[in-house]
């Protein structure tokens, strides 16, 4: 099956990062890591990532820079604890655990 | 084959900035910023803005005024007290609020807003008013809270703070700003907090939240003495953000994921889902309009993570970039 969606890694420079004619033309989504997805075999996503100096990545890769950057959050949500916390009043002080993401291919 | 005169009867002008009332279709050359732009009917889109200053960012920010001269104010973690102003392309650091806090309800302009409540260990009942230039401590709430929310196109002098967290327990009190004093008026008719809110003193609307464990998908508008529940949201979530009036607002963000990206338009009648934000995001600041929003910092997964992103949100004639296409 021919691949909907395309990765790279771009840092968010602020305004002019994306614009509105390219985000009413296309869907970005932002995951951690600078990595974005945006829709494969697409001009105007090419053309963005183009201007963005994006580094092309596979979804294999982009994943990879993901699940890193959750798992290292998710062992320090493990490990960060206080002294007859409930589960509860953690999740209070700290944001419930960090979930993994997948990427869709 | 056509070209641009002949369609629009003039050739494309060189203008050093924007011209004032473009009309869609029209193309310039902006010798300002030596770009090529066009006018166009957006159907809704979000575009990123400036950062924040603070590099690592903030979550449980108050924001309010409109989407090229916005406040936000406090924040966590650490609890802060830092105030910056958006002037359409950049932050600005400017005086700090009194007290460090976050998760306030705001409401005002740029130059003329409040902020009541709010988190700091474990929450307060403060209020302070912003002038343009200084924070003033006010007249305190009646109820102490933390994550309420606020009527974000009122003003200094008329505003809302309704529902929020009050140590034990979730708050479903309603109080009024006069410009003086609060005054407890009518409950919400589902405590929660950490949700959105729009509208002013006397036509607010609320929407989303935690009411226990998890989010909600509750409206409920608010006419000057009772509220009355609406259509609900399409996507419950709390940390939900919200920006507009009573029968034009938007909401943004939330969690659980996926939830944290997805943005919904309010007709005053019916909640629709429309464009999600880039940086999916929850428990984020924001100021504007239902067709000129802003949304700012917020936590982002993985948990715990801030950002210091901005989004602007247009609806309807847009500038654009020529040469980005």
């Amino acid at each position: 099956m021919a691949k909907t969606k395309q990765y790279c890694v771009a840092e968010n420079w602020g305004k002019g990062f994306i614009e509105h004619n390219e985000s009413s033309r296309i869907t970005f989504k932002g995951y951690p890591g600078n990595v974005w997805q945006v829709p494969a075999h697409n001009k105007a996503a090419n053309l963005w990532i183009n201007k963005v100096l994006g580094v092309p990545k596979t979804k294999d890769e982009a994943q990879t820079i993901v699940t890193a950057i959750i798992d290292t959050a998710q062992d320090a949500w493990d490990a960060d604890n206080v002294d007859g916390e409930s589960s509860a009043e953690k999740i209070e002080r700290l944001g419930s655990k960090p979930a993994d993401i997948t990427l869709e291919e | 084959m056509s070209d641009y005169k002949a369609v629009h009867g003039t050739k494309v002008q060189n203008i050093a900035g924007d011209p004032p009332a473009p009309f869609t279709g029209q193309v310039w050359y902006n010798t300002t910023t030596t770009t090529a732009k066009y006018f166009f009917n957006n159907p809704g889109s979000w575009a990123t803005g400036g950062d924040l200053n603070r590099s690592s960012g903030r979550r449980f920010v108050g924001g309010t005024g409109t989407q090229t001269a916005a406040i936000c104010v406090g924040g966590s973690p650490p609890v802060t007290a830092d105030t910056e102003l958006y002037n359409g392309s950049s932050w600005t650091e400017v005086n700090n609020l009194n007290t460090a806090r976050y998760g306030m309800a705001t409401s005002g302009t740029q130059t003329a807003a409040i902020v009541g409540g709010g988190g700091t260990a474990p929450a307060n009942a403060s209020a302070e008013v912003w002038n343009g230039t200084n924070w003033t401590e006010v007249n305190d709430l009646n109820q102490a809270r933390r994550s309420l929310a606020g009527s974000t196109a009122g003003s200094s002098t008329a505003a809302l703070g309704f529902g929020g967290y009050k140590t034990p327990g979730i708050a479903n009190n309603t109080e009024v700003w006069n410009g003086t004093n609060w005054t407890e008026v009518n409950n919400l008719g589902t405590a929660r907090y950490r949700y959105g809110g729009s509208g002013t003193s006397t036509a607010a609307l609320g929407f989303g939240g935690q009411a226990g464990n998890g989010g909600v998908d509750l409206t409920e508008l608010w006419n000057g003495t009772n509220w009355t529940e609406v259509n609900d949201l399409n996507n419950a979530r709390q940390g939900i953000a919200g920006c507009g009036t009573q029968t034009a607002a938007l909401g943004f963000g939330g969690e659980p994921a996926p939830r944290q990206a997805k943005t919904e338009s309010w007709n005053g009648t019916n909640w629709t889902e429309v464009a999600d934000l880039g940086t999916g995001r929850y428990r984020l600041g924001a100021a504007g309009t239902n067709t000129s929003g802003l949304a700012f910092g917020g936590a982002i997964n993985p948990s715990g993570n801030r950002t210091s992103a901005t989004e602007e949100w247009n609806k309807g004639p847009t500038t654009a970039t020529l040469g980005s296409e």
